[in-house]
């Protein structure tokens, strides 16, 4: 009786079920570091991805609009103000500049402390009234750029870095103010 | 004797051959994940590297158009480094900028045809951008048209 019992219902030993466990952690282990290194991977492409993206539509929107532009008013490397080609007739600055790593476009005008609903130039003399400048919009248009430069003109030379955390990439374009 | 034989019927093991065949599928099959790994990581090298040369054949092709067109000086130009410096990060691109009479039918030749029907009135300017990817070279090319006025 009890040798038939060994015999039919024999069950695993010890020495096997920690072979089996051994050799599945193996697996496991191998498995999990495989979806690990998959997932680090996908979330620097990802970084990376979006820093490309992020200095595209920085370059893509400085150059456009400086390409309309018919004046350039400051020749400060790491900022410009040019006055908006866009609508002619409404005489409007626009300024990109960096605030911490945020690119920003900032709207403006201009108008004499006398009438404030005509916009005029940032030169106009408006003696013995005096020249005001008015915010209409600031708005951010791209993140994570550590470094802009504007060199040169009417070809002007954009320089632009972005990064985040160890990944950094560097772009550079030239655009021609065609209207000057 | 009988009972020998009994076991070494029941306790077979995998032969060399057999356990080869299995190691050599599994290593297809990595070998594959891994190729994979290393495509995807090579083709978003290649659109990192086409958005820069792209900006700098959109820059090169705005620093031609600043010239007068009498200016713009027709033939094909050289294949020369992007930047002299060997630091600048676009050491690896190079540029050439070929410029053509265009005729009002769009061909564009390297030699002026004076005249009705001619091509002096248009320029065809030119920009390539090449960068180095794996053992061979990619490009990126614009064009854009001068007319004179």
């Amino acid at each position: 009786m009890n040798s038939k019992i060994r015999k039919f219902k024999r069950a695993f030993t010890l020495v096997e079920i920690l072979t089996a466990v051994f050799l599945g952690s193996i697996i496991i282990i191998a498995a999990y570091s495989v979806y690990l290194m998959s997932y680090k991977s996908y979330q620097r492409h990802a970084a990376s991805a979006e820093l490309t993206q992020n200095a595209r539509i920085a370059l893509e929107r400085m150059t456009r609009e400086i390409r309309q532009t018919g004046e350039i008013l400051t020749t400060a490397p790491t900022e410009i103000k040019f006055q908006d080609g866009h609508i002619p007739s409404q005489i409007q600055y626009l300024t990109y500049y960096l605030s911490g790593t945020d690119l920003h476009r900032k709207l403006s005008y201009y108008y004499c402390s006398n009438d404030s609903l005509t916009k005029v130039k940032w030169s106009t003399p408006c003696a013995p009234y005096t020249l005001q400048e008015e915010i209409d919009s600031d708005n951010v248009k791209a993140e994570k750029i550590t470094s802009l430069q504007f060199v040169g003109t009417p070809v002007i030379t954009i320089n632009l870095t972005v990064s985040d955390g160890n990944i950094s990439y560097q772009f550079e374009t030239k655009t021609l103010a065609r209207n000057i | 004797m009988k009972r020998k034989t009994h076991l070494k019927l029941k306790h077979r093991g995998f032969t060399l051959v057999e356990v080869l065949l299995a190691v050599f599928v599994l290593e297809i099959g990595l070998l594959g994940v891994a190729g994979f790994y290393a495509y995807s990581l090579n083709i978003a090298k290649f659109a990192r590297n086409e958005t820069t040369a792209a900006n700098l054949a959109q820059g090169l092709l705005d620093e031609q158009l600043s010239s007068s067109f009498d200016n713009l000086s027709v033939g094909e130009g050289g294949k020369t480094a992007y930047s002299s410096d060997p630091s600048s990060p676009f050491a690896n691109f190079k540029k050439q900028v070929d410029i053509a009479w265009l005729a009002a039918d769009l061909t564009a030749s390297y030699t002026q045809i004076p005249g009705p029907g001619g091509n002096e009135n248009m320029k065809k300017i030119t920009v390539t951008v090449f960068w180095p990817f794996e053992s061979g070279e990619k490009s990126f090319q614009m064009a854009t048209i001068k007319a004179k006025h």
